[in-house]
């Protein structure tokens, strides 16, 4: 197991494709979601596929798979700041990388881009929920006790898979450590909406990948009304993209990254300050 | 330097012991056909941490990673030691 301390937090990472030479193509960072995310849904789904040219790096969101669970800082801020630990101790030149998320996720990768423009290339957001705690289902879900979210898990192969003792167990244990333990779900709730206004200043290409069935699909049409430079697609599926339409994201994804086109950096009349 | 498929076998068995790191699996025996899934109940994140080990350990000759994306949840699932002994020995031979 591979550890990084970022932002004072000691982060799980898992590192897939060549190792970093200065001509190489950036490496690209991937973000989970909340609560029952971890590294794992991207290392046998897109981390294989994008790594055959270029450096893949996952992490376990603080709190979530091997990563340590601090009480707080669960929130966007907190999170994009852990993100950029991590960029900075991988790219210590200060050389843009690209960010894929999902979900909570996506909010981290668009935070830390908002915050630190002249560190991002390229941005993925998957299935990003706008503003973050509008959608009942998330709502009702995050209100579950953790045995109850496990009950919850869509996908029956992934429920197969935790059906054993052990396995069940520890995904349990993990999922109480983050819910009873920490202010994850308090910092969802109180999650803000990115503020329209706010987006525009995100002058990076986008791209945007939604489900056809999933709550969140109207936030795709918003993000391409409002960001500067957004591609918008939409995919068949629920909320778990990576999971239901892996092919699919995989060709959207390399296309948007090999298709050469030299964004021309957008210097936005507004001002973002923070970390 | 080539290796049999029983002593690709010894090296995995020993890096099953280490990522699991809990009593019980000393005890247990780990042969071919024990099943990640079934014996050893290894969590999903458990079998990164060995994929990351394995691949460590012979290097660039196996691509551990790109054998298992070509499978779907279901064939993973019922992977057994066996198997992964296969893939690395055919990798070396």
């Amino acid at each position: 197991m591979s550890f990084v301390d970022a932002n004072g937090v000691r982060l799980h990472v898992q590192s897939m494709g060549p190792n970093r030479s200065a001509d190489a193509e950036p490496p690209v960072f991937l973000l989970h979601g909340l609560l029952l995310g971890n590294l794992v849904g991207w290392y046998f789904t897109l981390a294989p596929a994008l790594a055959k040219n270029r450096r893949v790096l996952m992490h376990d969101l603080r709190g979530h798979g091997k990563s340590e669970a601090p009480p707080e800082g669960y929130d966007l801020d907190t999170m994009a700041a852990d993100l950029g630990g991590l960029i900075d101790h991988f790219e210590p030149d200060g050389r843009p990388v690209d960010l894929v998320g999902h979900s909570w996720g996506a909010l981290v990768a668009m935070t830390y881009a908002l915050y630190h423009p002249n560190r991002v290339r390229r941005l993925v957001v998957i299935e990003a929920p706008l503003p973050p705690s509008n959608f009942e289902e998330m709502q009702s879900f995050m209100s579950l006790s953790p045995r109850e979210m496990m009950e919850k898990l869509p996908n029956t192969s992934a429920r197969n898979l935790i059906s054993g003792g052990r396995q069940a167990l520890r995904l349990l244990s993990n999922l109480v450590r983050l819910v009873r333990k920490t202010s994850c779900v308090a910092d969802f709730k109180n999650a803000r909406d990115i503020p329209d206004a706010l987006l525009a200043c995100l002058g990076r290409p986008v791209l945007a990948l939604y489900g056809n069935r999933s709550p969140c699909r109207g936030v795709g049409d918003r993000l391409a009304r409002v960001l500067p430079q957004c591609r918008l697609r939409e995919l068949a599926g629920g909320h778990n993209l990576h999971m239901e339409a892996t092919q699919a994201l995989i060709d959207e994804i390399t296309e948007f990254f090999d298709d050469g086109m030299e964004h021309p950096r957008i210097e936005p009349a507004c001002a973002v300050s923070g970390r | 330097m080539l290796q049999t498929k029983s002593e690709v076998l010894d090296t995995i068995t020993t890096f099953i012991r280490d990522v699991i790191g809990e009593d019980w699996v000393e005890e247990i025996e780990i042969t071919q056909d024990t099943s990640f899934n079934g014996e050893l109940e290894l969590e999903s994140i458990e079998f990164v941490a060995l994929a990351e080990k394995l691949q460590a350990h012979f290097g660039e000759d196996i691509n551990f990673v790109e054998w298992l994306s070509g499978k779907d949840l279901e064939e993973i699932i019922a992977l057994t030691v066996g198997d992964v002994a296969e893939f690395i020995a055919k990798c070396r031979s």
